[in-house]
């Protein structure tokens, strides 16, 4: 994996999960508003940020951000999935529906699963 | 070497009498694997984590194999035989004064290097020593070769390659144990030949002392010239200077030696997923950002997740209560099955689910080695309180349970650190507390629920951590000891291992549930029955309503003030209090739980919740508190504290929350 597309995609994540942070605190697009939540997408944000701060000269701790980044990002959607399910399951056990296409937040959930095979090839480096 | 045999084990057990078995100590570093190799040997299934410190008293544990019966004592991970902490005191008195007939030093094949210094220890000590090189399915990963048959020919003693993983060598190792137990052996290895003169000459002094015949004079010798504060005071002889420097060097000299022609590391080894991980999570300020994300997670998730099954125990118990309601015909024992048992204890019983889930993801945190790595970003916020990271991690403990968080303190070396740590611990916010939380903050916080719990949990830390700062302020003026603590290797977690850790933690919860607070939901019904049979004029009103004029600028009720007095036996039983006093249908004059949401505000829901976490502890963190610190002034301390805390914080909170709200 070259550091010059370890850095693209450090740099498109990062900008990525700080739109899909941004857009969870105020709930402007297909979801609702969640500041706390919102915040913890910002950390994922930063994590890919601070890989970017590290220094060309060592490749491989710029690939530990995108590891740990991704891997981040894809336990945020699939803690979003989860959650989604939980709360519809409750619904549907106490005989009514609280489902919403904005209650899924499908950026974060889109972007997750994006993430997930971007951190199943930074993984195989070190296998 | 064979490892099948095909004895009987019951008619070994049969046969073999106490005064047959050989003991066999395992010891070793902290977080090497002596438990899961101790439950390997023995079949027991004691709790193993990823984590050093988890051991903090020896486990025995019996193992039959050939025509021996093995008593197995699993001993407290230490770095070295000179004892600093409670922890490591009690695996080197074990090794002095209980002598076992066999040591096991349990080594990490990771770190060999370092492992082998406790082994050169245990040598100048005593004989009949095994070496057992665990986690070598990992070393072997990792590209790492061991030559045990050279090991074993430079050190003199039988050296196994174990992985209490993937069970391979434990036959081995069985085998070792047996061939020992028969033969014995005892060996020794020398000191350049300034110490050694030092050592003879000392060692013939030491033994005119009558006193000291049990001991080994070679062993008390070195011991006296690291200036070992019990020796010195043991034998009352002063070496003068402190060669404890030449010592430690003498021994990794010899360790360098020893490893020249038996251990090949591997280049992978230096930048593995391992390091990697550790570059992003151990950051300085994003460690930082990054635990508190995944502590905002594991408590969405204890919350979220546990919802759909939390309302179909509740319904489950509602539908049979209903039942006991209608079938049985005397109205007081109905009254008393629905109300007290059934809805008493089934009120704490619907939050079992939030409990385990909040134990399983506890459980994934620890068994991937993450908590460690939280104690190592915290300890520069703790040293600022005059803490180290490893009170930290006794605190962690405190989230599932504060006797579990007060008793793990024996792992820190520093007397006053280890006290401050007691002191605080019961403002983390335990298990038990979560049924409270919940229930409260979905009666008046709705879809903000969760965030209120987490806002809860984030706050007993932070004042946890204040409180620590004012104890050290006031009572002592120590300073902390300095963490040194590996960082153990990340390890994918097994559902065996996670399913035991989950278990083992939670069933606590249950066999509460079916004897305190099953005893207290019957107490609690009965003095919401008698005099009168109406619960306005009961006895637990009179008792609130006595204690409700003290909390009247809180905004409490008589039957939260009741509540939290029964809380003193466990917080759970403010939940079936709450429960029964305002949920009882079949009592006259209760009010119902809707209605608590009309007689107070979310403010003073939240200072109620705040006044929970705070005030006294529970009575078995009281005692707790008693044995560890050995004195009941800190007990006081506590209860004082916290009481006094908790109604200054609940007022300001209705006070604040009033102003905005």
């Amino acid at each position: 994996m070259s550091t010059r597309l370890v850095t693209i995609l450090l740099t498109l994540f990062a900008t990525l999960m700080s739109f899909i942070a941004i857009n969870t605190i105020f709930g402007f697009f297909l979801t609702i508003p969640n500041p706390v939540f919102g915040v913890i997408i910002f950390i994922n944000a930063l994590v890919y940020f601070y890989g970017l701060l590290e220094s060309r000269d060592y490749p491989k701790r710029r690939k530990a951000h995108l590891l740990i980044g991704s891997y981040f990002s894809y336990l945020l959607a699939l803690f979003q999935i989860l959650f989604v399910l939980a709360f519809w399951l409750n619904g549907k056990i106490e005989g009514y529906c609280n489902i919403n296409l904005q209650s899924v937040n499908f950026p974060l959930v889109i972007s997750g699963l994006i993430a997930s095979f971007v951190n199943d090839y930074v993984k195989k480096a070190y296998n | 070497m064979s490892n099948s045999h095909s004895y009987n084990k019951a008619e070994e057990i049969g046969t073999v009498v106490p005064s047959k078995y050989t003991s066999v100590a395992l010891l070793g570093n902290p977080n090497v694997g002596k438990t899961s190799l101790f439950n390997a040997l023995t079949g027991a299934r004691q709790y193993v984590a990823n984590w050093p410190g988890v051991t903090i008293e020896k486990r025995v544990g019996t193992m039959f194999y050939g025509d021996r019966a093995f008593r197995i004592i699993d001993l407290p991970g230490t770095y070295t035989l000179g004892a600093t902490s409670i922890d490591e005191k009690v695996a080197r008195d074990y090794l002095i004064y209980e002598s076992p007939d066999l040591v096991v030093v349990v080594t990490d094949a990771m770190n060999l290097e370092r492992s082998l210094y406790l082994l050169l220890q245990v040598l100048e000590l005593r004989g009949n020593v095994i070496l057992a090189i665990n986690s070598i399915d990992e070393a072997k990963k990792a590209g790492i070769k061991i030559d045990s048959k050279e090991l074993s020919k430079h050190l003199g003693i039988p050296v196994v390659l174990t992985s209490a993983f993937t069970g391979e060598g434990i036959g081995n190792l069985k085998e070792a144990m047996l061939k020992i137990s028969r033969s014995g052996i005892h060996v020794h290895y020398l000191f350049p030949e300034r110490i050694e003169k030092l050592i003879s000459k000392l060692s013939s002094s030491l033994k005119l002392k009558k006193e000291l015949e049990n001991f080994d004079t070679r062993w008390l010798s070195i011991k006296l010239l690291e200036r070992d504060e019990e020796v010195l005071k043991l034998t009352g002889i002063d070496p003068g200077a402190d060669y404890s420097a030449d010592i430690a060097n003498s021994r990794y000299e010899f360790i360098k030696e020893l490893l020249k022609d038996s251990y090949r590391d591997s280049e992978k080894h230096y930048w593995d997923l391992n390091t990697a991980i550790d570059h992003v999570v151990t950051h300085k300020y994003l460690g930082i950002l990054v635990f508190f994300a995944i502590m905002y997670l594991v408590f969405q998730v204890t919350y979220s997740f546990a919802e759909p099954f939390t309302t179909l125990i509740e319904m489950g118990f509602n539908a049979l209560g209903a039942f006991v309601d209608k079938s049985v015909p005397i109205p007081w024992l109905a009254s008393l099955l629905s109300d007290g048992v059934i809805g008493g204890v089934g009120a704490v019983i619907t939050f079992v689910p939030s409990i385990f889930i909040l134990f399983l993801s506890l459980g994934i945190l620890e068994e991937t080695g993450y908590l460690p790595r939280a104690a190592f970003v915290i300890d520069r916020v703790m040293y600022s309180m005059k803490l180290s990271g490893r009170s930290f991690m006794s605190m962690l403990l405190g989230f599932g349970c504060n006797v579990s968080s007060i008793m793990s303190t024996r792992t820190i070396s520093e007397p006053q650190e280890r006290i401050v740590t007691i002191l605080v611990s019961p403002f983390i916010s335990c298990s038990a507390r979560l049924p409270v939380y919940i229930m409260i903050s979905s009666v008046f916080f709705g879809k903000a629920a969760g965030l209120a719990i987490f806002s809860l949990y984030v706050f007993s830390v932070l004042f946890t951590f204040a409180s620590a700062l004012l104890f050290n302020k006031l009572l002592f003026k120590g300073k902390p000891s300095p963490m040194i603590m590996e960082l153990p290797r990340y390890r994918k977690p097994t559902i065996r291992s996670l399913m035991l850790y989950t278990w083992n933690r939670g069933k606590h919860f249950l066999e509460k549930a079916g004897t305190i607070i099953l005893a207290a939901s019957i107490v609690i019904w009965v003095l919401s029955y008698f005099p009168t049979g109406n619960i306005l004029t009961s006895f637990a009103s009179i008792l609130g309503k006595s204690l409700e004029p003290l909390f009247r600028p809180l905004g409490f009720t008589w039957q939260m003030v009741t509540a939290l007095i029964f809380g003193g036996a466990a917080k759970e039983v403010i939940v079936s209090s709450l429960s029964t006093l305002y949920g009882a249908s079949s009592l006259p004059g209760n009010p119902g739980l809707a209605t608590l949401a009309s007689q107070i505000t979310p403010p003073v829901a939240f200072g109620f919740l705040i006044f929970v976490l705070l005030y006294f502890p529970c009575f078995a963190t009281i005692a707790a508190i008693k044995n560890e610190s050995g004195s009941w002034k800190y007990v006081w301390i506590t209860v004082l504290y916290g009481l006094g805390i908790a109604y200054l914080l609940a007022l300001i909170t209705r006070l604040i929350g009033g102003a905005f709200l």
